[in-house]
């Protein structure tokens, strides 16, 4: 081989060379950069959110639970507990059903459940009993208990605590019954239909000393425990106005769910789904209950509640003093009786704020939630970002260092789902918020409401407080049923620190 | 008689020059786009093909299905990437480097193809029908066709056909 041809052969080499040597240096530099001063302030203020494991006892004694409910939500429940029908396990996708069987095992049993429809009672019963999550093929477990009286399911003696997700209006004598048996209770939200039923479940709660969560899963949500850390450390001044909101634009929801059409008065217990009203047998306030204000309360006790519940946990505000809403029927005229579009405002003079909740049942346009306060403002979504105002005095060295530009976003939070790129494109891409039905852990994607499921059990056996408990519920609720009498009633609402009036 | 015309020419190093300049930059890109995928955190081909909408929509979905195969479309994006630029830089089997890039290219090009969607508004370019992609397809094939690297490059040194 001449010599000539060796040069020539090596030819790329030198740019290889030069490549390695220049990537080195960007790789070196970029993660030796120092943080700026700005973010190491930022650092220092907020203290690191602590990793949240689901906690798991898969060594002691098996909790036996009971669940009151099996419609859509109690279904949920039920798979976030490690349990759903052998049919639902095939029907799922392989990467929805990878994120089911490594969900962790939560050491309970399901040992009854009760629902006034028969259909679904029996599902549930199968679901109940698939331990080994398995699907149709090697299922063979004869179906839990069902009972067509919660009263039965709380006396039996092989049940613990009580998982409640019936429709509203049945929340509050519920979850008292339960107390009063000495059941522990997790109960979906809203926590009752009827202003009387607030006090009554949080009286029960407490005489009975059991262990309450109210369903308010997003108290698990890794970027609102940041959003907490960062309101509680000042870094937005002083809050004064809060903007929350829902914009949903289908059927399913606007609560138009589908109707079996089986479905009668063999297989329905009407009776027992009327609470104090004498209506004839109707399909579709059984199946639709959320349309009338006899079992539900429209917006206010399905999605107010979370928004106002996952502020709550930001600012741990309480109950406003003053509430407002209005609203109307303006789209989904299908005979329904709750508003479709309403804004409700809570007021609390003595902390100095408002809180605006707008909400659209016919729109989908996408709000994020957003604290405002005197120094800067915080939004948040899929990732949170803060704004700094620019008149600001808490960031005025930052402003004028350049470290940060006022009334432009900063992000808190790593957001892997931005990092899209391919060869040569630099495409970027809008990430619709995906709700709060997971959050991650470690790079796992895991289901808030099993999260939220563990925090309660975990509470049931170590006595541990759990993160949506009495008093938080309390709140909810009389705050929710307040923004209902508001807009039945046409009036401003308030509340004493006692009462509703 | 193509052949042995393109030999003929190829044989004046001044020609060759800009062919092998084009197929170590080219090499550059991928190299960088593969090392780069490599070292960044989480870095996860699942969101990009999530947002396609292109004709392999459905095989995309399929994808991100399972866990598996995201992990299989992650680590064979970043392997072919390396490999390939890898290849080209030095101008060794500068073919088969030629062909897997282009095979990564009509992907990518069909993830998010330049057909005057709307959606196209968000991308960082204005294209129709040829972007940035095809453009890097139609450089590999003239490197797969002129084979530079059997005068400037490894190939030189294994094939040995001069």
């Amino acid at each position: 081989m001449e010599r000539r041809d060796l040069l020539k052969g090596l030819a790329g080499i030198p740019f290889l060379g030069a490549y390695g040597y220049l990537f080195a240096r960007k790789f070196t530099a970029e993660n030796a950069k120092e943080a700026t001063a700005f973010q190491k302030f930022i650092q220092s203020r907020i203290m690191p959110s602590q990793n949240t494991k689901a906690p798991s006892d898969a060594t002691g004694k098996k909790l036996r639970l009971g669940i009151v409910g099996c419609g859509g939500r109690g279904r949920y429940l039920m798979k976030s507990l490690g349990f759903m029908t052998p049919g639902d396990i095939d029907r799922m996708s392989d990467r929805q059903r990878k994120i089911f069987l490594d969900q962790p095992d939560l050491n309970i049993e399901i040992n009854g459940v009760c629902d006034l429809y028969k259909p679904r009672l029996e599902d549930a019963a199968r679901a109940a009993a698939n331990k080994d999550r398995k699907g149709t093929e090697g299922y063979n477990s004869s179906p839990v208990k069902q009972y067509g009286k919660f009263e039965n399911l709380i006396a039996s003696d092989d049940i613990d605590a009580v998982v409640i997700a019936t429709s509203d209006h049945w929340h509050g004598p519920v979850a008292v019954a339960a107390a009063n048996a000495g059941k522990h209770v997790y109960c979906e939200k809203a926590l009752t239909h009827k202003i009387e039923d607030v006090f009554e479940v949080r009286d029960a709660v407490k005489a009975n000393r059991i262990v309450f969560q109210l369903g308010h899963q997003n108290r698990q949500a890794e970027n609102y425990k940041m959003a907490a850390n960062v309101a509680q450390a000042g870094l937005l001044g002083n809050i004064n106005l809060i903007e929350t909101t829902t914009n949903r634009n289908s059927p399913n929801g606007a609560w138009v769910y589908d109707i079996p059409e089986d479905a009668g008065p063999h297989n329905v217990d009407w009776e027992r789904f009327l609470r104090d009203t004498n209506t004839p047998f109707n399909k579709e306030h059984f199946f639709r209950w959320r349309l009338f204000w006899d079992y539900g309360t429209g917006l206010n006790g399905d999605l107010l509640t979370h928004e106002y519940d996952a502020i709550n946990q930001m600012l741990k505000m309480g109950i406003p003093e003053i509430v407002t809403t209005t609203g109307g029927i303006y789209h989904w005229k299908d005979g329904r009786e709750v508003p479709d579009v309403q804004q409700t405002v809570l007021e609390y003079p003595e902390k100095n704020f408002s809180l605006l909740y707008s909400a659209s049942l016919a729109s989908n346009m996408y709000r994020p939630k957003k604290l405002m306060g005197d120094e800067a403002s915080l939004e948040i979504g899929g990732t949170l970002k803060l704004y700094v105002d620019s008149g600001s005095h808490l960031y005025e060295d930052y402003i004028k260092s350049e470290d940060i530009v006022p009334n432009e976003p900063i992000g808190l939070t790593k957001d892997y789902q931005a990092q899209v790129d391919a060869i040569s494109s630099a495409t970027e891409k809008y990430f619709a918020s995906r709700g709060l039905l997971y959050t991650s852990q470690g790079g796992r994607i895991i289901d808030t409401a099993h999260l939220h499921l563990a925090d309660w059990l975990n509470g049931v056996r170590t006595g541990a407080p759990v993160s949506c408990g009495i008093d938080e519920a309390f709140e909810e609720g009389i705050t929710a049923m307040m923004a209902t009498k508001a807009y039945r009633e046409k009036r401003v609402v308030r509340w004493d620190g006692e009462k509703v009036w | 008689m193509e052949e042995i015309f393109l030999d003929m020419e190829l044989k004046n190093y001044k020609q060759i020059l800009p062919l092998f300049v084009l197929r170590t930059a080219i090499g550059w890109l991928f190299l960088h786009e593969g090392l780069y995928k490599l070292l960044t955190p989480g870095w996860t081909a699942q969101y990009y093909l999530a947002q396609s909408e292109g004709p392999l929509q459905s095989l995309f979905q399929w994808v991100i299905s399972s866990e598996t195969l995201i992990a299989v479309s992650n680590y064979g994006v970043v392997i072919v990437l390396l490999i390939t630029g890898f290849l080209l830089m030095t101008g060794f089997l500068e073919r088969f480097a030629a062909m897997t890039g282009m095979v990564l290219l009509v992907f990518f090009y069909l993830s998010y193809p330049p057909f005057g969607e709307i959606s196209d508004v968000m991308a960082e370019g204005n294209y129709l029908i040829v972007d940035k992609n095809f453009i890097l397809f139609l450089v590999l094939w003239v490197i797969y066709k002129f084979r530079p690297g059997r005068y400037l490059g490894l190939n030189r040194l294994i094939c040995n056909n001069n």
